[in-house]
């Protein structure tokens, strides 16, 4: 709760920073958002509730929102050329995506479906604006429209869908520790299961949805390419991270009334797989493609989510960890590259290792990283994700879902196509740009790193990492 | 077929609406005079003659303002409940409320500062 309003205040004061003086307001905000993760560390003490019981703070909500802060904590920080494009209204592209964190903070937390949506909307509405931050570019507009339409659309359904769950249990609580909530309800009063179940359906159309995940994920690619990159990474990251815990927790706390949507989100995960998997493998341009690998990676996050056993949050902490810090290092590296020339094409990559070795031996590693080889934490997080699911299948009668983890295997081996190619591009082809891409800062290469080295070590301290959650 | 039986009132309430409807529609058309003249097909019958198309491009600067009244116009309204219930809620309550206003002047300090307000720009 402490880091929700320090990551709040920190917007407002960006806001008002910026009126006096645009260049400080980067400053302000990273300097707010490391304060805002000393506090989640600090914060990190029993779990409880807050805002009349309707949020519930868990070890599990307060390291997920230390991940989320850490990102907003990189991208912001990083931001200095990649925010040009907003000229005066940084500190409102800044501000905006704070709001939007504070959203995500939400939905880590929430334990009453009106929080839900509230988090919900919190984090989507500013992101509707900052798609369309770049208000001189048109495929800004464009992208900036098209996830607004879309996206009022499924948070409509969403909103819907917890009416009619209200409407058959009577309650907006979620949970196991609390008398009144929905599962309790829903026990004693017998029929409308049916009604509950369309409710939960319509919920899981709004929120996978936000997580692009297939047949949900139309919208994912053109909003991707067309917003600025900043944003897109964003987007990438947070709004990902967000929509898969809140889906996570829901369904977890629905408890045995899961077992009939495994299915369902077996098939969405399979599709989300070969769906990104195959879209991914025609594109030109590179951020496109990696727009189609974030839903693959959705494929893989909700393969996680059919396990219906709390002991996959550990786990999808550790995926989004490594899929997050490794889109980051490429989203920082592609819009550096693509600020100095223009495009977002592989092309445009040709030649880098030559010129900048070290940038592109860094966007190398988040490759191989995301592409799933080890040493590397991308390998160990779908590692860890195919043994739950496995094990889980070993225990029951049907085998589980051991099909889905084969194809979340092929899946992989064949988004290896496509994620070597830009490797390809930056090692083995030779430099047609005519633009000259200068060298990135030191600290943002130090930044990025960093960010290799945690990929590098992460799985070091996996076992530390799940002792965290259950503390 | 007993439950079906039970909707059939409603479905001759409908159909008795709908025809009604109808029915007025079409008799009006035949039976009421009609009589057209420069007053009758004006947009406006306000005193003022109406001049030019009424479609033609808006300043966005209405639009921003239009907004800008919709949020303080519904700050307002939430103040109703609240004024019904002074009593009861208390200082809590009313801390709740300053808490909420608090929001509203940041916001509308960061619009006034933004500029949003000068009509001359």
């Amino acid at each position: 709760m402490i880091a929700l309003v320090t990551v709040l205040l920190t917007a407002i004061i960006t806001l008002f920073v910026n009126l006096v003086n645009t260049k400080w307001s980067r400053p302000v905000a990273t300097l707010g958002l490391a304060v805002a993760l000393g506090v989640c560390f600090y914060d990190f003490s029993n779990p409880y509730e807050d805002a009349s019981e309707m949020l519930y703070f868990s070890h599990a909500s307060t390291i997920f929102s230390g991940l989320t802060i850490l990102i907003g904590l990189i991208l912001i920080g990083t931001s200095e050329y990649s925010i040009t494009y907003a000229g005066k209204n940084r500190g409102d592209v800044y501000a905006l995506m704070l709001f939007s964190i504070c959203g995500a903070l939400i939905l880590f937390a929430y334990s009453n479906l009106l929080m839900l949506f509230l988090g919900v909307e919190i984090l989507s509405i500013p992101l509707y604006v900052l798609a369309g931050s770049d208000k001189d570019n048109l495929a800004s507009n464009e992208s900036s429209l098209k996830y607004f339409l879309q996206g009022a659309f499924a948070t409509g359904i969403l909103l819907f869908g917890i009416a009619l769950v209200y409407g058959a249990s009577g309650s907006f609580f979620i949970g196991g520790s609390k008398a009144n909530n929905i599962i309790n309800y829903q026990l004693y009063s017998g029929g409308g299961l049916t009604m509950f179940n369309m409710g939960v359906f319509m919920m899981m159309f709004g929120l996978a949805f936000k997580i692009a995940a297939a047949p949900f994920h139309f919208w994912s690619a053109d909003v991707y390419e067309g917003a600025p990159d900043l944003i897109t990474s964003f987007m990438a990251t947070v709004v990902k991270t967000a929509g898969i815990v809140a889906i996570t927790i829901f369904l977890l706390s629905i408890g045995f009334l899961n077992k009939q949507w495994e299915m369902t989100f077996a098939i969405m995960a399979g599709l989300s797989l070969v769906v990104g998997n195959f879209s991914a493998l025609k594109q030109m341009s590179f951020k496109r493609t990696l727009a189609y690998s974030s839903i693959s990676h959705a494929g893989y996050l909700m393969l996680g989510i059919t396990i219906n056993d709390p002991i996959i949050i550990p786990t999808l902490l550790f995926y989004l960890l490594a899929y997050s810090l490794s889109t980051l290092v490429l989203m920082i590296g592609m819009s550096w590259v693509a600020g100095h020339t223009g495009k977002h094409d592989f092309t445009a990559f040709n030649g880098l290792a030559k010129k900048h070795p070290i940038l592109a031996g860094l966007m190398a590693v988040a490759m191989l990283s995301m592409a799933g080889l080890p040493p590397l934490s991308g390998f160990f997080g779908k590692y860890f994700i195919f043994a739950e699911v496995f094990n889980q299948g070993a225990l029951s009668k049907d085998g589980g879902f051991w099909w889905l983890v084969l194809v979340a295997a092929i899946n992989s081996v064949i988004s290896i196509y496509y994620y070597f190619r830009i490797i390809i591009a930056m090692f083995f082809s030779p430099a047609i740009s005519e633009e000259e891409v200068p060298a990135m800062p030191r600290i943002n290469l130090f930044v990025l790193g960093l960010m290799c080295l945690g990929l590098l070590i992460a799985p070091l301290f996996a076992t530390q990492l799940y002792g965290l959650m259950f503390y | 077929m007993e439950q079906n039986a039970s909707y059939l009132p409603i479905l001759i309430q409908a159909a008795i609406a709908i025809g009604f409807v109808g029915l007025v529609l079409v008799l009006t058309h035949i039976l009421g005079p009609r009589r057209y003249s420069k007053k009758k097909v004006e947009n406006f019958e306000c005193g003022i003659e109406s001049e030019g198309n009424a479609r033609f491009p808006v300043s966005v600067k209405y639009f921003l303002t239009a907004i800008l009244f919709v949020l303080i116009d519904v700050e307002v309204i939430f103040f109703y409940p609240y004024a019904v219930n002074f009593r009861e809620m208390g200082v809590q309550g009313f801390l709740a409320v300053v808490m909420f206003v608090a929001f509203f002047l940041v916001g509308f300090i960061y619009i006034w500062k933004k500029g949003a307000l000068e009509w001359e720009k």
